[in-house]
């Protein structure tokens, strides 16, 4: 049998036909248009996929070259600061074998000595440096300013950690090398039960006051803190106050730990203020934490029973010899490698060099300081040979930069000339100090210009890959819009043509 | 002269069907009718026997009931892919990422922010654009939460309506039922037009649900689902309801009054539109909506516990960024016991962020199973009152007795995107933002925060902070494509069961549909036959004129 083709037949076949063509010609110019062929997820959901993780990446890598150009400026100041205390440096090493020469006088000596004021100023100007309003050598304490100057010497007020700037996943650089690297030192002593709280936080101590505690089973106490408390003291008020929590010392030994051992929790284990109080957040245990509290670096300072093998952040140090100059040649090494703690380091240079100079805690509690018993001379110890006993002491040459100048200024002053001439070869060690933190920088510099030049290239290329994915095939659309344009054309007409004769218009 | 005079009314009863079918040329879903005529019976004479002239033996409609059949069984399943197809559009536009509204670009602008910020701690412009960009993505997640519960809600209302719909056309398929049946009192004339109209009503019906007919011996017709729910008896007709689910959210099962009360037929209906709308509200738009809370709870949680690690400017540590997720704990409507379940998120920065549930075993012991990983967590017992740990994290009480099979949900993640803000905290004061491990302006844990963009913080299905695979990133860009795949099948299957309708319904035309043409020649061919008819009527006029003049 034929097959009937009724009215409807045709007209809703026209309809289905023309509506399939308009849609593919409006799929057609809208990928023209937009130059994209991704509008929906369902256009294509693994290309959509693969352009989301792409345009992540791309997003990444362009704010790693962000951090990078935001970021270099610390690495250039801290370079160009070094730069020019490396040529103070020089000048003074040439001041001071020019007053060491045979036309040389305690009047010649005290214009040097106006020259070496001026050389220090800019020195410590430089070595305040700041960028961002943030303090270039004060390692991580960037709101702090690293070196402080009085008469008696510089002190170093920042930390021994580096700023840090993500360059790539995963790959941190340091931006900064801390004062206590290059320019002072930082004994950076670590916490014993026996330390005073008086001594934490730089020496500000801890005042009185309480803090509260709630433990993870809800029971809240408070605790009372007095300056006049040692750390196993703070730690066993802690302890006794909940049965469920215990104060500790650290694993790295410079902070507290509070462990909770509630059995049921129903909240977080929170350490807080009383009375708008600082006392939680001295002892740096303030928080609020789903576990236990790991507090932080409370940064004690020095005492005569702080244990050598305490410092430096627990590596503790290995003492060797120095060599101590006061108004006369230098006597013999004094060997210091019999020492364990810090006032045995003490007594033992109290008793070298005929008993003419005093050795002491800085301001700071963070590195040793010599002065000599008699103010018409100067004590200026060195490091004897390749030993840095001296230098890690912060009481001789090498890193201690400032250091070193403000005590050739003293000996200008006091027209010392075995310490003048002592101070030649601490200004020397000083100098390859600087040139060899120059030296790290140059190679980070190095380092983030390479990848800045990968990143370069990574940008390039992701982008190239995204358009690929994601863009029009102009020549594919383009072709396909002028079939379907035809295709439309050719239906309407033909629909037109069948739709309409009919018998009626035949009849008659 | 009486066979004449048949004929004509005959031929003219013809041209008035022919005029019928001329009028619906246009109307959907009617068949042509086609007159069949008879001899009459014939009369004997003494030579033989001598027609009589013509009678109507009936009006038949062109109508194969096989190919009938074939609409029907497939107008179920067209009815629910076309339904997948939509809401799918409607998804697609809240993750077309191209163009507007882009989470996975909000997430990567708000890690850029943190970086900046790590690279610039002390910047109140960083942190004001850290801030900027977290209620930016915030806003986002919650406009994508939202966008997906309203589309999750107009379902439901649309669920409501098509109830309404296949009730009234199945009260109709009724009504015609009883009509069919009182108008073909002989079993030999069709009521043609009432059948027309039924066979209208039944492929309606079946693009809502799916339908089964059964053909009765008296022209009547019964209804069943394909599990055989009757849905009409011939003129006994089940009404469908709509009564709130077990889930707590407001949204409704579907019943059946079969005469001794309501069943709950939701999970037996197979096909069709109602189908369609169930599986999108309840398997696909909520397996969405769980990934968004889940993702959003995720970023929540592990970027307040980096957060919380670190100091402000100020000096203040411990806080939360954005604001920390609550339990919400819905206790199951249909549960008989009268325990109450309070809980709370002990561990807000630690508590896994999938939805549980509980199903009492008992007074004093309950069996708990992971809904997001469909795994059992374990059976407990507890006594009432007293606090006690789920999951490590949740601190549960539970007073009153519980029925054994009461069911109670509980999820931290619950409309976590749609809810997701920042801390008042931060925004009221950014020197509060915890850039830094310690007071003192260094940006360690800005760091430490920016580095949660590439933490594999998920498994494949949800947060597993430290041992996971996936980043957040991966695990979004996982539900865009997953999204995308859904559609772009659905798309297909529309377009595959479009062709096959195409053609059926061109069958369906080609046999039953009305050509003019064709009309007009059987108008024409009455119409002589009418005329013939007439003229014999003339001739005899003549031939008794002739004979009276004799």
């Amino acid at each position: 049998m034929v097959m009937r083709v009724t009215n409807q037949t045709q007209q809703r076949n026209a309809l289905n036909n023309i509506f399939r063509i308009t849609e593919n010609l409006f799929n057609a110019q809208k990928e023209i248009t937009s130059g994209k062929q991704i509008h929906k997820p369902s256009d294509d959901p693994a290309g959509m996929r693969d352009t989301l993780a792409l345009r992540t990446s791309l997003k990444q890598i362009k704010q790693f070259d962000r951090n990078i150009n935001n970021n270099k400026i610390f690495l250039q100041s801290g370079e160009s600061a070094l730069d020019s205390i490396g040529i103070s440096l020089s000048r003074a090493k040439e001041l001071s074998i020019v007053e060491l020469g045979g036309l040389s006088s305690s009047e010649t000596r005290g214009y040097a000595r106006t020259e070496l004021e001026s050389i220090i100023s800019s020195v410590v100007d430089a070595a305040n440096t700041k960028v961002k309003n943030m303090f270039v050598f004060s390692g991580t304490n960037t709101r702090t300013t690293p070196f402080e100057v009085s008469e008696s010497g510089a002190v170093y007020k920042g930390n021994s950690d580096n700023l840090t700037v993500q360059i790539e996943q995963g790959t941190n650089v340091k931006l900064t090398i801390p004062g206590s690297e290059v320019l002072a030192t930082d004994l950076n002593p670590d916490l014993n039960t026996a330390t005073l709280v008086s001594s934490l936080n730089g020496g500000t101590g801890i005042k009185d006051g309480s803090i509260s505690i709630t433990d993870r089973a809800g029971n809240s106490s408070t605790v009372k803190i007095t300056s006049s408390m040692n750390l196993g003291n703070v730690i066993s008020a802690i302890t006794n106050a909940s049965s469920n929590i215990t104060a500790s010392i650290n694993s790295s030994g410079n902070g507290i730990t509070i462990t909770d051992t509630s059995s049921v929790i129903k909240n977080s284990l929170i350490i807080g203020e009383v009375d708008g109080g600082t006392t939680a957040s001295n002892l740096g245990i303030f928080g609020k934490k789903d576990g236990n509290i790991e507090g932080v670096d409370l940064n004690a300072t020095l005492s005569k029973a702080t244990l050598i093998s305490e410092l430096n952040g627990g590596q503790g140090l290995n003492l060797g010899s120095i060599s101590i100059v006061n108004g006369a040649a230098a006597s013999a090494a004094v060997s210091l490698s019999s020492a364990t703690t810090i006032g045995e380091v003490i007594s033992i240079i109290n008793g070298a060099a005929s008993g003419t100079v005093t050795a002491s805690i800085n301001s700071a509690g963070n590195s040793l300081q010599i002065i000599s018993k008699n103010s018409s001379t100067v004590a200026i110890v060195n490091n004897i040979g390749t030993d840095t006993t001296a230098e890690q002491l912060g009481i001789g040459g090498g890193r201690n930069v400032i250091n070193t100048i403000i005590k050739l200024k003293q000996a200008m002053q006091s027209n010392d000339t075995f310490a003048i001439l002592a101070s030649l070869d601490n200004l020397d060690s000083g100098l390859t100090t600087i040139n060899e933190s120059r030296a790290i920088y140059g190679a980070v510099a190095n380092r983030i210009s390479s990848t800045e030049n990968i990143h370069q290239q990574d940008i390039v290329n992701q982008n190239e890959q995204i358009s690929n994915i994601e863009g029009a095939d102009m020549v594919k659309a383009a072709s396909e819009f002028a079939a379907m344009e035809s295709a439309l054309q050719a239906s309407l007409s033909s629909t037109a043509r069948i739709i309409q004769p009919s018998l009626l218009d035949f009849l008659r | 002269m009486s066979s004449a005079k048949l004929g004509l009314l005959a031929q003219q009863l013809a041209i008035e069907v022919t005029g019928q079918n001329i009028a619906n040329v246009q109307t959907e879903g009617y068949s042509r009718q086609d007159v069949t005529f008879q001899a009459n019976t014939p009369r004997a004479v003494a030579t033989g026997m001598i027609g009589t002239g013509v009678r109507i033996a009936g009006i038949e409609r062109s109508h194969d009931q096989f190919l009938f059949n074939q609409i029907m069984d497939e107008g179920d399943l067209t009815g629910k892919t076309e339904v997948k197809k939509e809401i799918f559009e409607q998804i697609e536009v809240l993750f077309s990422e191209g163009s507007g509204r882009s989470l996975n670009d909000a997430l990567s602008s708000f890690f850029e922010g943190v970086q900046d910020l790590s690279s610039n701690v002390q910047g109140m412009p960083e942190r004001f654009n850290m801030v900027a960009k977290a209620e930016h993505l915030a806003f986002t997640f919650n406009q994508t939460g939202q966008q997906l519960f309203n589309i999750q809600r107009n379902i439901d209302f649309t669920i409501e309506t098509k109830v309404a719909d296949i009730n009234s056309i199945t009260a109709q398929i009724g009504k015609l039922n009883e009509g069919i049946h009182a108008n073909e009192p002989t079993g030999q004339y069709k009521a043609n037009d009432l059948r027309d109209n039924r066979d209208r009503q039944v492929k309606k019906l079946s693009q809502l649900i799916d339908v089964q007919l059964i053909n009765e011996s008296d022209g009547q017709i019964s209804l069943t689902t394909k599990n055989g729910t009757a849905l009409v008896l011939r003129d006994r007709v089940f009404a469908l309801s709509t009564s709130l689910n077990g889930d707590n959210e407001s949204l409704k099962d579907i019943n059946i009054d079969n005469g001794a009360g309501l069943t709950n037929i939701t999970s037996s209906i197979k096909g069709g539109e109602l189908r369609g709308y169930l599986d999108m509200r309840d398997a696909q738009v909520e397996s969405i909506l769980d990934k968004m809370n889940i993702m959003s709870g995720a970023i929540i949680q592990e970027f307040n516990r980096v957060h919380r690690d670190g100091f402000g400017l100020d000096g203040s540590s411990g806080l939360d960024f954005f604001n920390p997720m609550d339990v919400t704990v819905k206790t199951n409507v249909n549960n008989k016991g009268s325990a109450v379940v309070s809980m709370t998120n002990a561990s807000p920065t630690s508590a896994p962020v999938d939805e549980y549930e509980i199903t009492f075993t008992g007074a004093n012991k309950f069996d708990l199973k992971n809904l997001t990983t469909k795994a059992s967590s374990g059976a407990f017992t507890f006594t009432q009152g007293s606090t006690f740990n789920i999951k490590n994290s949740f601190a549960v009480n539970i007073s009153g007795t519980a029925t054994v099979g009461d069911k109670v949900k509980f999820s931290v993640s619950e409309n976590a995107a749609s809810k997701m803000a920042v801390s008042s905290s931060i925004t009221e004061n950014i020197r509060k933002i915890a850039a830094g491990n310690t007071k003192n302006g260094d940006g360690g844990n800005a760091l430490q925060m920016a580095d949660l963009q590439n933490d594999l913080v998920f498994n494949s299905v949800t947060l597993q902070s430290g041992s996971g695979s996936f980043t957040f990133d991966e695990y979004y860009n996982a539900v865009v494509s997953t999204i995308g795949i859904e559609s772009f099948s659905a798309q297909m299957t529309f377009r595959q069961q479009e062709g096959v309708m195409l053609q059926l319904n061109s069958r369906r035309e080609s046999i039953s549909g009305v050509s003019i043409d064709e009309e007009m020649i059987k108008m024409i061919k009455f119409q002589q036959a009418y005329n013939a008819s007439a003229r014999i009527i003339t001739m005899v006029d003549e031939m008794l004129d002739t004979l009276n003049r004799m």
